[in-house]
């Protein structure tokens, strides 16, 4: 239960701002205390992760939600960046994206992608996604320090 | 005797007026002349030969009648008698009076005449006849013997007893006796036969006398030389004053005889020839007797010398009479023209070839025997009639070169096809090298002497050749060599087809496969392009989508009791809207990755997908109290994710397009047609018009109002894609308001059409 009074830190990498909205509405309706970061693209995810310029105070986030189709750097190449750092690697990080193609679902993987996720279509479901994201990964998965 | 006048006074009258030539009167003999002017006689006439030509001046003076008289007194007097003669001459009593043997005649007038006159005259005319008859036998004997002496025959005389009487100049050089000698001798001195056996003489006379004449063959040695000379003795038997004397002639045959022996040898040699050459001979006299018959004849026609020589050679072989035979002889026994020719001998079945010679004595043929060769020209013959047609027949253009000497032949092709006139050209192999195109002709001369170098039997190449207007056509050469023993190509034939057209075709054919390549391609790569935009719009497409969808739910959610009914409608159809983008987004993409499966090939169990169909429709089935039959389905190798798209596709058509009020029944069924499975999915729905079965497949392609059906138009197209990946088609059958089949085929060995 410790867990419950901790606010979690969410850093959500998205650049549209849509989706950044939506995804922010559905993290309100959770019960849990949340802190949502956003990157809008690549390097702007990476800034953040290794403190660089406007991020200079940013934390470390205890997971990470990455869309694929991010301008500079693509979610792909993130994600690989993340995993081979041996701090970062240990962050669990959820694929979160439009995209059903089964290369991407496949290169997300074999770069050690934590989860893969098509955003629901539906708005309802989406909500319940991200609930469940965080239930799971949040609540239920006991991360590393 | 009335003789014994004669009227003398006219003839007298007529001597009076002429002198008797003197040169007459002197060459008469000189008794004669005495008695003539003692005898008074009127007229002399000395004849010669029958004529008149000397006729006493003083007789016969241009007298005519007397003239004509003595005519017919002469003529009369020299054929009866050679007596002296005394004739009155027609009324003119003159007494005719001559002697025939002397020539000369005496007219004597009648009154003048008196018998002892007459006898008186007659024993002057005898006396004088013996004088000239010795003179004349004596002048004769010796002209006989010059004549014999110059003979170049020997010539012996001897009596009845074998005593020789006479030798002319030959014999005695050759006897080697003097002429003068003779008599000295018997003709056993030189005869050996009658020296030994003295009775063969008497024989001898004997059988001369019985016979006459008698020619022998015997042998003379000339006594000069020594040498033997072989000779042809005439023996003959003549009286004289009833003595018997033989006469022997022998003439020197040596010169003769040589000749003879010659014409011997050269007829043997002729004749060892005639029977020694290779060819029949014989020879016919005039009146068609066969007078030789060589052995070649013998062998060839199986008939005797003794059967055919002697007889006329139409009774022999009776049965070439009226055949060219019996035409062409009489032909050159007609003109003396050599004749040649060839028949057959049908009796025989043979075939002659046959010289004619015609010769003086009749004609002299030669003839072999030349069924073989004729039979092989005959064989020859068609066989050339058959090449001839067959080059007739055909459209190419047939060849025959021969290599060692060089000929070309060509068929009538070569002018069909080229233009050149086979008649005019028997051209080396460079005539058909000159025409080949410049380009060709390096390699197809290369091909030609590989074929006949390297014992390659069979000549395959196509080229361009001149034609005679300049241009070029395609031809495909073909030809066989032909080997002698060891193996040398000695000749070749074949034919050279002008696929000038055919090629155009070709090119033709393969400039719109070309197109049509490039076509397909710019289709596939257009289609890939459509797949790809297909593709990748549908995705992108969902992004805006789902911002609308997701923002109207929000409103909805968050906003609800702020928004009155009004607005709640207009989200409505905003979200009602988004909600059939998605549909269509969604199909689009469904259509789009048929093409692309992303799985391997795999067993599909057809029954499994039906049940994954009703599964995911329960709702739908349920609502619509559906039924859905299904037979056993097979288990196919495919892909999957077409296969269950053309199934689901089919059957949510075969759900939706239900008549109201009426449950749905849906049959599936399936046939084995052996290399591929045929499927058809049978509803009761509304049906389809006949003029929509092929448009119903076709994309976006909508047949009823949203209202009654809702639908993307996607659906069926998406099934005929999927069908004609898996190397399927697809058709349907129906009638409105009872309902449509779809069938479809899959095809059981893989044969993908991407």
């Amino acid at each position: 239960m410790t867990y419950i009074l901790k606010t979690a830190h969410i850093l959500l990498v998205e650049d549209n701002e849509g989706d950044i909205l939506l995804t922010l509405d559905a993290f309100e309706e959770s019960k849990f205390k949340t802190r949502v970061s956003v990157a809008r693209n690549g390097q702007e995810a990476l800034d953040f992760l290794k403190k660089k310029g406007e991020f200079s105070d940013a934390q470390k986030p205890d997971l990470i939600l990455l869309d694929i189709n991010i301008p500079i750097f693509s979610g792909h190449e993130v994600l690989e960046k993340i995993k081979k750092d041996e701090i970062f690697k240990k962050i669990p990080v959820i694929m979160l994206t439009t995209s059903s193609n089964q290369k991407d679902i496949e290169k997300a993987y074999n770069n050690y992608c934590n989860s893969y996720i098509q955003k629901p279509l539906e708005m309802e479901e989406f909500i319940q996604a991200v609930l469940k994201i965080e239930e799971f990964w949040l609540q239920l998965t006991t991360l590393a320090k | 005797m009335e003789k014994d006048k004669l009227d003398i006074q006219i003839l007298l009258e007529i001597a009076l007026n002429q002198k008797i030539s003197e040169d007459i009167e002197s060459s008469l003999p000189s008794i004669l002349q005495l008695y003539l002017r003692k005898l008074n006689c009127i007229a002399v006439a000395v004849f010669q030969e029958g004529n008149w030509p000397y006729v006493l001046p003083h007789a016969l003076r241009n007298n005519e009648i007397w003239i004509n008289n003595l005519q017919t007194f002469s003529d009369k007097f020299l054929t009866d008698t050679q007596e002296p003669i005394y004739q009155e001459i027609n009324q003119l009593n003159f007494y005719g009076f001559a002697l025939h043997q002397f020539g000369w005649l005496c007219l004597i007038r009648k009154t003048d005449f008196s018998t002892e006159m007459f006898l008186e005259l007659n024993k002057v005319v005898q006396q004088l006849g013996r004088e000239l008859s010795q003179a004349k036998e004596e002048q004769r004997l010796k002209l006989l013997q010059q004549l014999f002496d110059k003979s170049f025959d020997a010539i012996q005389i001897c009596d009845e007893y074998g005593r020789m009487y006479y030798i002319n100049d030959v014999a005695s050089k050759r006897l080697g006796i003097e002429q003068s000698k003779v008599n000295e001798y018997k003709v056993s001195d030189f005869e050996k036969l009658f020296q030994a056996k003295p009775e063969a003489w008497a024989e001898h006379v004997v059988d001369l006398l019985e016979n006459g004449q008698q020619i022998l063959d015997s042998e003379n040695i000339n006594q000069d030389t020594g040498a033997i000379i072989p000779v042809e003795v005439t023996v003959s038997l003549i009286t004289v004053n009833h003595k018997n004397f033989v006469i022997a002639i022998s003439r020197d045959i040596s010169k003769r005889k040589k000749v003879e022996e010659k014409l011997l040898i050269s007829y043997q040699e002729k004749n060892n020839i005639l029977e020694s050459i290779g060819d029949a001979f014989f020879t016919l006299d005039k009146n068609w007797t066969v007078t030789y018959w060589n052995k070649q004849a013998v062998k060839l026609l199986g008939l005797p010398k003794e059967e055919i020589v002697g007889k006329n050679l139409w009774d022999v072989f009776a049965d070439t009479i009226d055949s060219n035979f019996y035409l062409k002889y009489h032909h050159a026994m007609e003109t003396g023209e050599i004749v040649r020719f060839e028949e057959k001998y049908v009796t025989q079945g043979k075939w002659f070839e046959v010289n004619v010679y015609p010769l003086k004595t009749g004609l002299s043929i030669y003839f072999t025997d030349v069924t073989l060769r004729k039979e092989a020209d005959e064989r020859l013959i068609k066989a050339n009639e058959r090449f001839e047609k067959v080059t007739e027949a055909t459209n190419d253009a047939i060849w025959d070169w021969d290599i060692e000497n060089n000929t070309l032949y060509w068929g009538e092709g070569f002018k069909t096809l080229f233009g050149y006139d086979v008649h005019k050209v028997t051209p080396p192999l460079k005539f058909w090298t000159d025409h080949i195109h410049p380009e060709d002709l390096e390699w197809v001369s290369k091909s030609l002497e590989d074929v006949i170098k390297n014992g390659e039997p069979i000549l395959t190449v196509e080229y361009r050749y001149k034609r005679e207007d300049g241009s070029y056509a395609f031809v495909i050469n073909r030809g066989i060599v032909i080997r002698d023993g060891n193996g040398k190509a000695t000749r070749m034939v074949g034919a050279m087809t002008d696929i000038s057209d055919r090629k155009k075709h070709e090119e033709q054919l393969l400039t719109f496969n070309r197109k049509l390549e490039s076509q397909t391609k710019e289709l596939q790569r257009s289609n890939e392009e459509l797949e790809q935009f297909a593709f990748i719009t549908s995705h992108d497409l969902q992004e805006p989508l789902r911002m609308i969808s997701s923002f109207m739910d929000q409103l909805d959610r968050k906003y609800a009791d702020k928004l009155d009914d009004k607005a709640k409608q207009y989200i409505h159809f905003a979200k009602d809207g988004a909600k059939r983008m998605k549909q269509i987004i969604l199909d689009l993409l469904f259509y789009s990755r048929i093409n692309r499966p992303t799985e391997q090939e795999e067993l599909v169990n057809l029954n499994e997908i039906v049940s994954e169909f009703l599964l995911l429709r329960r709702k739908l089935v349920a609502e619509k109290k559906a039924n859905v039959h299904c037979d056993q389905l097979p288990i196919i190798v495919s892909y999957k994710a077409p296969v269950t798209q053309l199934f689901h596709c089919l059957l949510d058509n075969a759900l939706k397009y239900s008549r109201v009020n009426v449950p749905p029944v849906v049959a599936i069924k399936v046939e084995d047609k052996g290399a591929y499975w045929q499927f058809a999915i049978k509803d009761n729905g509304i049906g389809i018009e006949d003029r929509f079965y092929e448009k119903v497949f076709i994309i976006f392609q909508r047949l009823h109002n949203r209202k009654e059906y809702d639908g993307t138009g996607i659906g069926l197209s998406t099934a005929k894609r999927a069908v004609e990946f898996l190397g399927g088609k697809i058709w349907l059958d129906s009638i409105v308001g009872e309902g449509s089949t779809f069938y479809f085929t899959i095809s059981k060995t893989t044969n993908y059409s991407s």
